[in-house]
């Protein structure tokens, strides 16, 4: 052995130390993101409308003590009429329509019905980010007494509860073969089974809700990419249809853009279709604009979430390749989002009610108009000063 | 059903009160007697909107004095005394893909269709009642659908927001075909209410 290869091994055997020393403080910093944004909670506060609060596991025991529990929040004007499920969370990166679901916990009056208000449906998928795509963990929204941080979650179940992916995700009960990503994906795991996979088992347990429940209209609360086709529309159960319908064509004379499809027979999986098939409630899925997935965008910022603009995207809306207007002027900011979807609920819920007055309820919430006139933050209360049993961390 | 049909009265009402203060349409309104026909070229829901809002005019009853059928074939068109084809326009964002079919195939389809009410004179009537349903790209779908249907037909009515380029106008000149336009989608069944008739 030379003098030369002693002196290097040390040396190799040094830099290897420092690497992995490198190694570890980069794992531990990620691993303290990871964890903060597993465990942290996001705060709301209900109004006093609400009678009782429950959890998705009373419809399916074997989610007690998961990531995948979540609470359903119950206003019961106590006055007979129909019932109403307004479900936002089931794709987190999808912020608005949890954000949509809190301000209308934390404002809502009902005068005749029942609403039921699931707003993290995909609990779990809350707990993560999409891996691989670096994005803001949160967001804040301004408040008038502060602000209030949301979180920006993941599409799919969290790996860390429900793990390996199979090579094929075969849907139950259909046998359609889907993507395999999907297997972790609430909305294409609709009817479920109760002794399936999580994500399998929470689809069952939203079944049963709307089953034993008795529900009469079920809205499910989506964003979508703007150069998708099925963006700012609904989408509609067959026995929905009219009912979605004359809610979109109103909209569009009055408020705002609204589009409305009806749910192919042969696409599995998905709320508009199985909670159709597999209840009598009437299901509408609801989508609005959110630049932030769009593939083409810039720096995924907490700017782009709240305010919608981009630069490349304005581009293409130029060359009219997104499905809604786009202009760099105006983006898609929250508060037009979220008042999107209050107010494509509250129609569907109006009409539902004309069409079928046995079932109709009435409850109000902030307006799509008010939501313009004053923001997101306004609408949201001051933890600090509310009362303690109307006050939530979930 | 005595609940339902409660139900449909007070939208009914709902809309006519709407309707009556705030209908705008403008040009020409064609009458036909009942029966007549409804249908979609592009498989979107359009033709269920067309349906619907006819039904709230109050004029006409479903399924007595006019039909639906998604997609008709040529025997179907002769399956009563139509008086005209109801043709309205749009391609299906979700579910072309979804239906097993492409557009070419429901192109090709329409135009079965056209030539078959042409050769037994059955009038078209194209509807544009979904503004989105438009596109600056001569291929897109629903330029394809309008291609195939508007020339063929004797009236059109489309949506004020889904003209704002005056692509109607262009063909309504160039084919001498009656152009009618309404300022909302909502404004339809105050139209059906002046355009169709019980014999």
């Amino acid at each position: 052995m030379s003098n030369h290869q002693a002196t290097a091994q040390p040396s190799k055997l040094l830099q290897k130390i420092i690497i992995l020393a490198v190694v570890a403080v980069l794992a531990a910093i990620g691993g303290i993101s990871f964890r903060n944004q597993r465990l942290f909670k996001e705060t709301v506060v209900s109004s006093d409308a609400l009678t009782e609060t429950r959890w998705l596991s009373d419809y399916l025991p074997s989610l007690k003590g998961t990531y995948s529990d979540t609470p359903i929040f119950v206003y019961d004007s106590g006055v007979e009429g129909g019932s109403v499920l307004y479900m936002g969370g089931t794709h987190p990166y999808e912020p608005a329509c949890s954000l949509s679901a809190f301000i209308m916990m934390e404002n809502i009056k009902v005068e005749k019905g029942r609403v039921f208000i699931i707003p993290q449906a995909s609990y779990s998928a809350t707990t993560s980010g999409i891996l691989g795509n670096a994005y803001p963990v949160s967001f804040d929204i301004k408040t008038d007494w502060g602000k209030s941080t949301f979180k920006i979650g993941d599409r799919v179940t969290n790996p860390l509860d429900q793990w390996p992916d199979s090579f094929t995700y075969i849907h139950y009960p259909s046998g359609q073969s889907q993507a395999y990503q999907d297997l972790r994906n609430l909305n294409r795991c609709y009817p479920g089974r109760p002794d399936g996979t999580l994500t399998e088992r929470v689809a069952f347990a939203v079944m049963e809700l709307i089953r034993s429940e008795k529900i009469d209209m079920s809205i499910d609360a989506h964003e979508a990419s703007l150069m998708y086709p099925v963006v700012g529309t609904y989408v509609a159960h067959d026995r929905a249809m009219d009912i979605a319908m004359m809610a979109a064509m109103d909209l569009s004379a009055t408020t705002f853009d609204m589009k409305i499809e009806q749910s192919p027979g042969s696409l599995k999986g998905f709320t508009h279709r199985e909670w159709g098939d597999y209840s009598d409630t009437l299901a509408v899925l609801m989508e609005t604009p959110e630049p932030f997935i769009d593939r083409i965008v810039g720096p995924l910022t907490e700017d782009l979430m709240t305010e919608g603009k981009d630069l490349f995207l304005s581009f293409a809306g130029d060359k009219g390749l997104t499905f809604v207007p786009y202009s760099l002027e105006t983006g898609w900011p929250m508060r037009t989002r979220v008042g999107r979807h209050l107010s494509g609920a509250a129609k569907v819920v109006e009409y539902m009610g004309m069409f079928f007055p046995e079932k109709q309820v009435i409850a109000t919430w902030p307006s799509y108009k008010e939501l313009q006139e004053l923001d997101c933050g306004h609408f949201l209360h001051d933890p600090a000063t509310a009362d303690p049993d109307l006050v939530f961390k979930i | 059903m005595r609940k339902l049909m409660c139900g449909l009265l007070s939208v009914v009402l709902l809309l006519g009160l709407c309707l009556t203060a705030s209908a705008a349409i403008t040009g020409e309104v064609k009458t036909y007697n009942a029966p007549f026909l409804i249908t979609n070229a592009g498989q979107g829901p359009g033709g269920k909107m067309v349906r619907l809002l006819t039904t709230q005019a109050g004029v006409v009853t479903l399924d007595k004095d006019f039909f639906y059928n998604a997609e008709p074939q040529e025997a179907d068109l002769e399956a009563a005394d139509y008086s005209c084809l109801i043709a309205v326009i749009g391609s299906t964002d979700k579910g072309l893909g979804a239906s097993g079919i492409t557009i070419d195939d429901e192109i090709a389809r329409l135009e079965r269709m056209v030539a078959h009410a042409q050769k037994i004179e059955l009038p078209i009537v194209a509807v544009l009642i979904e503004k989105d349903k438009r596109s600056t790209i001569p291929t897109n779908a629903n330029e394809r659908c309008i291609d195939t249907i508007c020339p063929a037909s004797e009236w059109m009515i489309v949506v004020k927001d889904g003209n704002t380029d005056g692509r109607f106008d262009k063909l309504s000149e160039e084919y001498g075909i009656p152009l009618t336009v309404l300022d909302t989608a909502m404004d339809y069944t105050a139209l059906a209410k002046e355009a169709f008739k019980l014999p």
